[in-house]
């Protein structure tokens, strides 16, 4: 990440919010902050053994999380309709064990896999590394550089884990002891998965130990088979954060996760920015009359990325660039974004961050 | 593009439809594990469907800038490839419990049949043919995996997982990158990619690649007995590959408009004159050039006339260097496999022998050959 957000009015105004609450420690603040926004999804700490049968009575200590998925639209294949779907995620975990549960609607279970068939899945990514001073890697399939480690969960029975760090470098890596447990029931399904939290560090292996950091950053994939979904044509989510309720939560961690902009921008100033921003020029996004398709399709922007990820893309285009979409030109061996810089005030640059939320 | 590109020619006007060829390819790769519906390679009948169902009414392959693939769907097992099925040997012969009992007058042992009702398969359209008694016609297309230039499986692969190989151009699926997504089977206009259903991966035909790597050719054309298989190095002049696309020219890819850049090249069939309603031959083939030109594309006519003109000299008693090349008189000179570059073996030898008569007169590369033969068992 960039240090804009380390501006010292920021600053300020982070010090002067923390003492007129006076009781949250450091870091609450902003941890209240993806709260609010549903990034968070709680971890129960739960004494005993993790459940993996869905309708075990123990998921009922854990409060559960709405998780919108949208469609995959930025790389081939994609998804080709326009309908989010709306996934309740619950987690228990105790010295052992993390299990989370997804529920979802559908209503056609797929749980066979044919020629021409596909079956119903799902699956959770976790960054393989995480914490201070870890950039978080993009949101679909990571980059290269920054891997995701996934877990992955088949309605034909197949458990899988892999890891990525790109758009089609998805690779099975050693089980680990993922195992999962799916149950369709009254439209819609039920999955649990669960692994062990002491296991050996990896390349590609994602590490979990609510003690020493308790805030995990997680983000969720479903296929409908039904609608012959595999591969790219999949719903996805935004990055959310799993927070451990006994874990120990770093603030500067926290801290740079939590979108708490100097300025509140207008998603209708920013809706009327687009086009003196130039975005109209080359981003395909619903209303834009151009319909041009030269950079990403804008039209789930904002469902699929966090606003960190969006105002950083508009102020420094260069700074990450989407793996193995040529959307970019070499300069001196540096890959350079083919999109210009946007040369607006900051206050406008969070109107159109504000605008490009709602593209959802 | 690869360096080197293996390719094989058919011979269309000696294919006697005997699926010799399905059997070899199946005995070796495609009868266990899941695969039976699978024919890596099949023969079918045109006019006809073919195998699968409609597979060049099934999209795929590029438009017309060769780039941008087109849609296409994958058949379906039931309508389109055909459930392998079994038959009711058990109840129709009297072999399951209690079939020791004597036939009786009584007995009433169904007939034998399949167990399930099939509705398509490979081959199902034999011999149906096209045209009107006494003008009717058809004649037979054997199909593998043509190992494009321009593979249109591998452009649809979003892993990477389909890959051409420098040596010889064989198209190649790493299994351990398939993840069974079939884009691939969608795109290949062919329809020569198959899903295994066991393995949740796409196979195809490898084009017998460990044989060709102990220089011996592809099962299908090594069992061929009506000898119309020619494999060889498209860049190897003294392949009678090379000599039948590149030099003759009669050996033609098939549905080139597809964009894939096939390398399985056909020498289209000639066929007999069509009557007249007296009964008097005419001049006008049986097999309607429309048809071919569909399939082999814009220079069939020359191609048929050549053949026509070709084959009137070896009747008149006259040399033909391609009816030589054509009747293959020798098996194992059909096939030239080994891989080292044809044109430091001329640096090394002098001159190529020119084509003609002594076509074979390479003496080294027989030897080679034959040693390879050897090793297949045969005599």
């Amino acid at each position: 990440m960039t240090g804009w957000h380390k501006m010292p009015i920021w600053t300020a105004l982070a010090w002067v919010a923390w003492l007129g609450l006076s009781v949250a420690a450091y870091g609450q603040e902003s941890l209240a902050a993806l709260r609010r926004e549903g990034e968070i999804v709680t971890a129960r700490w739960s004494t005993g053994p993790l459940p993996v049968d869905a309708r075990a009575p123990a998921w009922n200590q854990a409060e559960s999380t709405r998780v919108i998925l949208y469609p995959q639209v930025t790389t081939t294949p994609k998804y080709t309709q326009r309908s989010s779907l709306t996934a309740m995620v619950r987690a228990l975990y105790n010295e052992d064990e993390l299990a989370l549960s997804i529920e979802w609607p559908d209503r056609t279970p797929a749980e066979q896999r044919g020629i021409g068939r596909f079956a119903d899945a799902f699956a959770i990514q976790f960054p393989t590394r995480y914490g201070p001073g870890a950039r978080l890697p993009y949101v679909g399939m990571g980059d290269p550089g920054s891997p995701v480690t996934i877990w992955f969960w088949r309605a034909d029975g197949k458990v899988e884990m892999l890891a990525a760090e790109g758009f089609g470098s998805l690779t099975g890596q050693p089980s680990e002891g993922v195992r999962a447990n799916g149950l369709w029931e009254a439209e819609a399904w039920r999955v649990v998965i669960k692994r062990s939290l002491r296991t050996p560090p990896g390349t590609y292996s994602v590490q979990i130990q609510p003690a020493r950091q308790g805030l995990v950053p997680i983000a969720l994939a479903i296929w409908n088979g039904e609608e012959n979904q595999r591969d790219g044509d999949k719903l996805l989510s935004s990055w959310h954060f799993l927070h451990f309720e006994r874990g120990k939560v770093d603030p500067a961690y926290v801290d740079s996760l939590a979108w708490r902009p100097e300025y509140q921008g207008s998603p209708r100033t920013g809706m009327l920015l687009v086009e003196k921003a130039g975005c109209i020029v080359c981003h395909f996004f619903p209303g834009n009359p151009a319909q041009k398709k030269i950079g990403p399709d804008l039209t789930y922007v904002g469902g699929i990325h966090r606003p960190h990820y969006l105002f950083e893309s508009l102020v420094n285009p260069s700074a990450f660039i989407v793996p193995g979409k040529n959307h970019f030109s070499l300069q001196n061996g540096k890959m350079v974004s083919l999109m210009p810089a946007v040369g607006l005030p900051v206050k406008e640059i969070h109107h159109l961050v504000a605008y490009l939320k709602t593209l959802r | 593009m690869s360096e080197r590109q293996l390719a094989m020619v058919m011979d269309l006007n000696k294919c006697i439809g005997c699926q010799t060829c399905t059997m070899a390819c199946k005995v070796q790769w495609t009868n266990r594990n899941e695969r039976d519906y699978m024919y890596w390679n099949n023969v079918e009948t045109v006019p006809g469907k073919g195998y699968p169902r409609a597979w060049q009414e099934s999209g795929g392959g590029f438009d017309a800038s060769g780039k941008t693939l087109n849609p296409g769907r994958i058949p379906s097992l039931i309508e389109d490839y055909g459930v392998p099925w079994d038959y009711n040997y058990e109840e129709a012969l009297g072999t399951g419990p209690g079939g020791d009992e004597a036939p009786s007058q009584g007995n009433r042992n169904p007939p034998l049949q399949p167990a399930s009702e099939p509705v398509w398969g490979p081959n199902w359209d034999e011999d149906t043919g096209g045209g009107e008694y006494p003008n009717t016609y058809y004649f037979y297309l054997p199909r593998i995996c043509n190992h494009c230039t321009n593979p249109a499986c591998l452009q649809a692969c979003p892993r990477k997982a389909i890959y051409k190989r420098q040596e010889d151009g064989i198209v190649l699926i790493d299994q351990s990158r398939c993840r069974g997504y079939q884009h691939c089977i969608a795109a290949c206009p062919y329809k020569k990619i198959y899903f295994n259903p066991l393995f949740n991966r796409s196979e195809k035909c490898i084009f017998c690649f460990p044989r060709v790597e102990q220089g011996l050719p592809p099962a299908c054309a090594r069992q061929c007995v009506g000898r119309i298989r020619f494999v060889g190095y498209l860049d190897d002049p003294d392949s009678p590959v090379h000599q039948l696309v590149a030099k003759w020219k009669v050996a033609l890819p098939l549905r080139a408009d597809y964009g894939t850049q096939p390398n399985v090249y056909y020498v289209p069939p000639l066929s007999p004159p069509k009557s007249n309603e007296k009964g008097e031959l005419t001049a006008e083939p049986r097999i309607p050039m429309e048809l071919l030109i569909g399939l082999f594309g814009p220079t069939v006519p020359e191609v048929l006339e050549t053949l026509k003109a070709e084959r009137e000299k070896k009747k008149q008693g006259q040399p033909s260097e391609l009816m030589e090349l054509l009747i293959a008189y020798r098996h194992e000179e059909m096939f030239t496999l080994q891989q080292d570059s044809s044109l430091a073996r001329r640096d090394a030898s002098g001159p190529t022998p020119s084509a003609g008569p002594g076509f074979n007169s390479g003496s080294a590369r027989r030897a080679v050959k034959k040693g390879g033969m050897e090793d297949d068992g045969m005599a």
